[in-house]
Formats: structure tokens, sequence, C-alpha cells
């Protein structure tokens, strides 16, 4: 087909279009989506027994804080690569990275004035059960924001992947915050933090390759 | 001695003209699309032309082919462009995603540098040429002598790495990362000159 064909049909029949939502918007918008989907989820299964004690602690509030802000700031990203030409798309990413920093040293901070015993308990109790239901349901909202991502074009779908699955891990978060009872920080860091970030990080740097390229 | 080129993206015409004509086309304006597309044809062709022959590839080999598909991506992904940016980095931004892909199918190599990274200097560039005029001494004056004098062979004489190599005595992984580094240099100083106009 030549070019000027080309142009004739693209012009032909051509639909309005809506301008793309900012970045903030996005994020804002289908992070409390996607918190609904998680509270929603846990409501519906088996949310802590404990839950309405433990939100009377500061502790818990600042762990559903920082998972929210890891799912909002890592969906504000997302929808910052998907729109070609915006600037500043690598600063982002390193505050990203700081972030998780943030949150990494916040957790080793707790770790440091436990006993050994306490550590080892930590590791041990049901943590592999935590880490499912986090990786779970972070993957079914992570699912959900990736389809709202493939409808921009992303210009950069393997990182776009990684951030999408840290998104992911923070709506798997809040949900885990939400099921878990447990307050062992060497739990928290390694089933809660740590195993999912790694497991999301990477199945989204695969899957992400493939849904967002266009 | 002056070349076609503008530190501030906002003072050029093809930009406001280009992204007027955008916003129409966003709005279902068939007519302002079809302007638009043919205007930027022959800019993305200059681009891709450009971008091929930094890669060893002559014409006839694609060339025609990719255009067609980024003006496609364009059509396709013309709801991602957001009227508050500026049209020209959006329309080369989704060029250069074609051309990596184009590149990469076709198992072209790209040691040294990064291929995206080069497309970018292209495209800058190809931005550059689009817009007003600018002082090329005062621009080139950010530069250290060495980069000055590589960035003349290679982008204004238009001598290949090769050539360049032997005209210098540079070797040519170094005369590459010069190129690299001045445009790098450049962009930054375009960028920044842009902040300050706005």
């Amino acid at each position: 087909m030549k070019t000027d064909d080309l142009i004739s049909q693209l012009t032909k029949d051509l639909k309005p279009v809506k301008a793309p939502e900012l970045p903030i918007v996005f994020a804002l918008k289908w992070g409390l989506v996607s918190l609904a989907i998680v509270v929603f989820i846990i409501a519906g299964f088996r949310p802590r027994l404990d839950l309405l004690q433990s939100l009377e602690h500061f502790d818990t509030w600042i762990q559903l804080g920082a998972f929210a802000l890891l799912l909002f700031a890592s969906l504000g990203l997302v929808a910052w690569a998907s729109t070609p030409g915006r600037e500043g798309f690598k600063k982002y990413l390193k505050s990203i990275f700081a972030l998780l920093s943030l949150l990494a040293m916040v957790q080793v901070v707790r770790l440091l004035g436990m006993s050994r015993e306490l550590l080892s308990e930590g590791l041990a109790i049901l943590g592999s059960r935590c880490a499912l239901v986090a990786t779970t349901v972070g993957a079914v909202t992570g699912f959900f924001v990736a389809w709202k991502a493939r409808q921009g074009a992303s210009m950069h779908p393997l990182w776009s992947g990684i951030v999408l699955g840290f998104a992911a891990v923070g709506a798997g978060g809040v949900a885990i915050t939400l099921h878990c009872a447990s307050q062992n920080g060497m739990h928290i860091f390694v089933w809660h933090f740590l195993l999912p970030l790694f497991v999301m990080g990477v199945a989204g740097s695969v899957v992400g390759r493939k849904i967002l390229r266009w | 001695m002056k070349v076609q080129g503008s530190p501030s993206l906002r003072q050029s015409q093809d930009e406001a003209e280009l992204s007027q004509l955008m916003r129409k086309a966003q709005t279902g304006d068939a007519g302002a699309y079809r302007q638009l597309l043919l205007r930027i044809r022959g800019m993305l062709a200059k681009y891709i032309e450009n971008s091929f022959a930094r890669f060893g590839w002559g014409a006839g080999s694609g060339q025609e082919d990719v255009l067609q598909e980024v003006l496609l991506a364009i059509h396709v992904k013309r709801h991602t462009y957001d009227p508050a940016q500026f049209f020209l980095p959006w329309m080369y931004a989704i060029a250069r995603y074609k051309l990596i892909d184009h590149f990469r199918k076709n198992k072209k190599s790209y040691a040294a540098l990064s291929l995206e990274d080069e497309l970018e200097h292209i495209e800058n560039l190809a931005i550059l040429d689009s817009t007003a005029e600018v002082d090329l001494e005062k621009l080139l004056g950010v530069l250290s002598e060495k980069q000055r004098a590589v960035l003349s062979l290679v982008k204004i004489e238009g001598l290949s790495i090769e050539e360049a190599a032997k005209k210098t005595g540079y070797s040519e992984s170094d005369i590459k990362v010069t190129v690299h580094r001045a445009l790098k240099t450049l962009q930054e100083k375009v960028k920044e000159d842009t902040r300050e106009n706005r």
C-alpha cells in the first residue's frame, strides 16, 4: 500500500478521542479502585480476627499507608511512561526505588530491636500462606491495572511491567495487613514485603514486556 | 554561523501549528488530521532516513514500511497525546519506539552505544531542525574543543565514524563516545534554555 492511500484510509471516518488522564488522576482513580477490590476480596473471605483492635494501633496505619503509597506512586509512574514524549521518566523511576529503599529501611529498623528467637519465629509462622495471599490479591489488582495501562502507549514496557509488579505489591500489602494478625517484624519484612516484591517484580517484568508492547 | 534550530519549542511555528492540528484531530476533524499527517510525513521520512543511515542501512531497506508503521501507530495511539504537552517530542517518541522495534526485529547490531540514546539524539536534531534560528557557535560553546571538532566532522561535514577516526587519529569507539557525549551536552543545554524561556 502507498503512504498516500494509508493517509486517506486513516482520515476516513475519523472518530473523536479523549485526551489521556494526567498521571496523578490515573494513579488516584485506579489506585482507589484497586484498594476497593482489595478490601472487597478480604472482607468477603477472611479478615484478621483482631482487625478492629489493630486499627487502633498507629503501626497498622503506617503499614497500610506505606503499601498504599507504593501502589499510588507506582501507578503514577505507569501512567507517566504511557504518554510518549513525556520527560522525567528516569527521575520518577529513581524516586520509586528511593521509596522502596525507605520502606525497606523502616522495616529493617524494626528488626534491630528484636531477639534472635523472635526473628526465627517470624520467619517460620505461616509465612508462605501470607506471601501467597499477598501475591494472589496483588495479581488480581495487577492484571486489572495492566489492562488499563495497555490502553496507553508505554515507552518502557519492561520497566512499566516491573513497576506494575510493585503496584501489585502495594495492593497485596494492604490486603495482607488486613488479613494477617502477626505483628512480628521479621515475618512482615520477609513474607509481606521482600518475597512478594521479588515475585511480583519478576512476574511484572515478564508479563509487562508482553502485554504492554504495542 | 547560523543553522535552523531553536532553544525553545514554544517559539516554534511548526510545533504550534502541528499541536493545534492534533488537538482538532482529537475532536474528530478529519480535514485537520489529513493536513497533519501530510505535514508530518516529510518530517518522519527524514528522521527515519537519518536513523537508517546512522545504523548503516541504505535507502530502500524498508524505510517506507517503517514510515507507514509510524503513521499507523500515531493514528492508533492518538488518544495518548496530551494537548498540554508539546507535539513534536510525542511524535518522535512514537517514531523512535517503532524504529527500535524494526531494528530489533531485523537483528541490527548496534554495539558501543545504546540504540535508544542514539535515536533520541537524531530526534533532538530533528526537533532542532524544525524550529527557529539559533546561533550555532553560541550553542557549540558549551562543548570541549575535542567534542566540537569531532561533532563538526560527523554531524556537519557528514563524515562517517570511520572517516572521522582516520582524520583525527582517534579510535572509532572514541569518536562514537565523543559524539554521544557532545549531543547529550547539547541536548541538556537546549532543555535548560527551554526551561529558562518558559
